[in-house]
C-alpha cells in the first residue's frame, strides 16, 4: 500500500476516535445520572417494603422494662443558679421523657421534636419533657422560641442517666412515678415513621 | 511526498506543545507548599504560643438575638455575622445586636435553605444562597432584597469571586443534573462556565459532608479545600490551581478507601475510625499569616496551626487557655475550632454553658485568695462570669495571632 493511503487510514481512524471520545463524555454524566436516580429509587422500595414488618417487629419490642432509677440523685438544670432533682420533676405522674444525647448534631433532632411537638400540640399532654445536654440548651430554646413550642426542658450533665446509650442517640423513654424507666426507643432520623408509631403506641397505652 | 511532510511538522509541533504543558505542570507541582503534619507530634499547646492576646466579646443575648447552632461566621472591622436558624444574625464588634436577616419563605426575596452567606463589603451587601431554591438572593445590610441570581445547583457553600462570577460547591450531590463536579464557577446569569474535580460515581452514595468552609480569602485570591482531599488550591481566572498540599506522611489515608463504596456515610466513616489514618480535613481558615485546620484521627479531632511565614506548625490534641483558665484542659474538637479569621486574628466561640464551666472549675482549683486575686486580675472576665447564664449567646474569643 502507498504510503499516501496508510495516511488517510490514519487520519480517519484519528477523526473516528475524536468524534467518539466527544459523545462519549457528552453521554457520560447523562448515564451516571440516570444510574444514581435507579438507585435512589429502589433503595426507597427497599424501605418501604420494610416498614410494614417494621411496625409489627417494633410493636413487639415495647414489652419490657427496664432500669431502676429511684436511686440515682440525678440533678437537672433550668438556669445557672437553679438545678432541681428529676425525682421531683417525675413527682406522682408517669412521663414521657425524651432525651437529647451529648454529641448530638441539630439536624438528627430537630425532625424528632418536630413530631413530639405535633404530639404534644393535638393530645395536649403536659407529661412529656426534654432533657437536654447543658452545652446545647441555648440551641434548644432558640428552636423552641421559633417554633412555638412548649413542651418543658431541663439542662443534664454528661451521661447524667446513666443508661449506657447517653452519649450518641437521642433515645425516647418511659418513666413510672416509682423512677422504672420503660419502653426505650431509639428514633432513626432516616424513619421519622417509627416515632410515629412509637408516639401513637405510647399514647393509646397510657395517656 | 509534500503532504506526509506537512503532516509530521503537525505532528512535531504538537508533541512539543504537549511537552510544554508537562513541564508547566511539573513546575506548578514544584511549586506547592508543603504542610507536613505528624501525627506523633501531637501536643498540648498554651494559647500564649499561639497569641499574642485573646479577647472576649459577649453577645446581647434577648429573645430576638438568641442564636441556635451556628452555622457560619464572618467578621469585618466592625461586625460579626452569624448562620443560625435559617438566618443572619449581625452583631456589633462589641456583642451588641444590631440585626437579623431571616426571609425564609417561597416568594420573592425570600429563600427556602439558607445554606451559605457572603459578606460583599465593596459593595455592601449580603448574598444568600438558598440551595433548595436553588437562588443566591442578594440584600442590603438592613435586610432589603436587591436582587436573585437563578442557579441550578443544590450545593453546600459558594462564595463569590469577582463582580460577575461565584463559585459554588456541591460536594458529591448526585441529585444536581446540570453538574457532576464538585467545584463549578457560575457567572452572574447563574449559567455554569467551568467545572472541577469530577464526583466519583461511588463517592456520590455516600460521602455527604458539609466542610464549615471550603473557601477562604487570601491576598488578591481565593483559597479552596474539600474534606477529604489534601490539596488547597487557589482559584484564579477560572483555573484552580494547587496551593498547598497536607502531607500526613504514612498516616495519609490511602486510595482503596476512598474508592469502596458504602452504604452510607456513617458506615464509610466509622470504618476509618478503625485505621491509624488522618481523614476529614475540615473547618480551613486562611489569615495573613497563618493556616488553620483539623482533620480526624480515630475518634479525635486534631487541629493544625500552621505559620505561613516560619513554616512551623503546631499540632494542637489539647489547648490550655493560660490568658483565662490556667492549668484547665481543653480537648480540642469542632466546638473549639476557629470559626472565623480577619487580617491575622482567629474568631472562636464558646457557649455559655461551657464558659461558667470553666470558670467554675477554676475557681474549685483555687484559694480563696488564688480566686479573689484572679478576680481583680481579670475584672472583665468575671463580669462577663457574673452576668451570664447557661443558655445565653455564646462568647466570642478574638485571639491575636503571635509569629510562631
Amino acid at each position: 500500500m502507498k504510503v499516501k493511503n496508510w495516511i488517510i487510514i490514519t487520519l480517519i481512524l484519528t477523526v473516528l476516535f475524536t468524534v467518539y471520545t466527544f459523545l462519549s463524555i457528552n453521554n457520560d454524566l447523562q448515564l451516571r445520572n440516570d444510574f444514581l436516580k435507579e438507585e435512589n429509587k429502589n433503595q426507597s422500595k427497599k424501605s418501604n417494603d420494610l416498614k410494614g414488618k417494621f411496625k409489627q417487629t417494633f410493636m413487639n419490642s415495647l414489652y419490657y422494662d427496664n432500669t431502676d432509677l429511684s436511686q440515682k440523685d440525678i440533678q437537672l438544670s433550668k438556669s445557672k443558679s437553679e438545678s432541681i432533682a428529676f425525682k421531683s420533676i417525675i413527682g406522682e405522674k408517669n412521663r414521657l421523657v425524651y432525651r437529647i444525647s451529648d454529641d448530638v448534631c441539630s439536624i438528627c433532632f430537630d425532625q424528632v421534636i418536630e413530631e413530639l411537638k405535633k404530639f404534644y400540640d393535638k393530645k395536649d399532654i403536659e407529661d412529656i419533657i426534654i432533657l437536654v445536654p447543658l452545652d446545647r440548651m441555648r440551641e434548644l430554646k432558640s428552636y423552641f422560641d421559633e417554633l412555638k413550642c412548649n413542651i418543658p426542658f431541663y439542662g443534664i450533665s454528661k451521661n447524667g442517666l446513666g443508661l449506657g446509650i447517653d452519649q450518641y442517640s437521642p433515645f425516647f423513654f418511659y418513666i413510672d412515678k416509682s423512677m422504672l424507666v420503660k419502653h426505650v426507643f431509639i428514633p432513626a432520623k432516616a424513619e421519622i415513621e417509627s416515632t410515629q408509631i412509637y408516639l401513637e403506641v405510647m399514647d393509646e397505652r397510657y395517656f | 511526498m509534500k503532504k506526509y511532510i506537512i503532516l509530521v511538522l503537525i505532528c512535531a509541533i504538537y508533541a512539543a506543545c504537549q511537552s510544554k504543558k508537562k513541564d508547566s505542570k511539573k513546575n506548578e507541582i514544584k511549586n506547592i507548599e508543603n504542610i507536613y503534619v505528624d501525627l506523633n507530634k501531637a501536643q498540648k499547646v498554651k494559647f500564649s504560643k499561639l497569641y499574642d492576646n485573646i479577647k472576649w466579646v459577649k453577645l446581647q443575648s434577648e429573645s430576638i438575638s438568641l442564636m441556635g447552632e451556628i452555622q457560619k461566621m464572618e467578621v469585618d472591622d466592625d461586625k460579626f455575622y452569624f448562620q443560625s436558624n435559617n438566618s443572619l444574625y449581625i452583631f456589633s464588634a462589641k456583642g451588641e445586636f444590631i440585626t437579623r436577616i431571616s426571609n425564609q419563605g417561597n416568594g420573592p426575596g425570600e429563600y427556602l435553605v439558607f445554606s451559605d452567606f457572603f459578606i460583599d463589603k465593596m459593595n455592601n451587601s449580603i448574598f444568600i444562597y438558598d440551595s433548595k431554591g436553588r437562588k443566591i438572593n442578594e440584600y442590603d445590610y438592613n435586610g432589603v432584597f436587591i436582587n436573585r441570581i437563578d442557579i441550578d445547583l443544590d450545593g453546600y457553600a459558594f462564595t463569590k469571586l469577582d463582580k460577575n462570577k461565584f463559585a459554588v460547591y456541591i460536594g458529591s450531590a448526585y441529585y444536581n443534573e446540570k453538574s457532576n463536579s464538585r467545584l463549578n464557577i457560575i457567572d452572574s446569569k447563574g449559567e455554569i462556565i467551568k467545572k472541577f474535580i469530577r464526583i466519583k460515581d461511588n463517592e456520590a452514595k455516600f460521602m455527604h459532608f458539609g466542610d464549615l468552609t471550603n473557601f477562604q480569602k487570601f491576598n488578591d485570591g481565593v483559597s479552596f479545600l474539600y474534606s477529604f482531599n489534601d490539596t488547597i488550591y487557589s482559584i484564579r481566572e477560572d483555573k484552580i490551581i494547587p496551593r498547598m498540599y497536607i502531607d500526613f506522611g504514612e498516616n495519609k489515608l490511602p486510595n482503596r478507601y476512598l474508592d469502596k463504596t458504602y452504604k452510607d456515610v456513617m458506615q464509610f466513616l466509622e470504618s476509618l475510625k478503625e485505621t491509624d489514618y488522618a481523614f476529614r480535613v475540615i473547618g480551613f481558615f486562611e489569615s495573613k499569616d497563618a493556616i488553620v485546620f483539623s482533620f480526624m484521627h480515630k475518634y479525635d479531632l486534631v487541629h493544625v496551626y500552621y505559620s505561613k511565614v516560619s513554616k512551623n506548625s503546631f499540632i494542637v490534641d489539647t489547648f490550655i487557655n493560660d490568658f483565662s483558665f490556667p492549668e484547665i484542659d481543653i480537648v480540642s474538637s469542632f466546638s473549639n475550632l476557629p470559626k472565623a479569621s480577619y487580617n491575622n486574628n482567629f474568631y472562636t466561640i464558646m457557649s455559655a454553658y461551657e464558659f461558667i464551666d470553666k470558670m467554675d472549675k477554676l475557681k474549685a482549683k483555687m484559694s480563696y485568695s488564688e480566686w479573689e486575686l484572679y478576680k481583680i486580675e481579670n475584672v472583665e472576665l468575671f463580669s462577663i462570669y457574673e452576668s451570664t447564664d447557661i443558655d445565653d449567646n455564646p462568647m466570642i474569643v478574638v485571639g491575636k495571632l503571635n509569629k510562631f
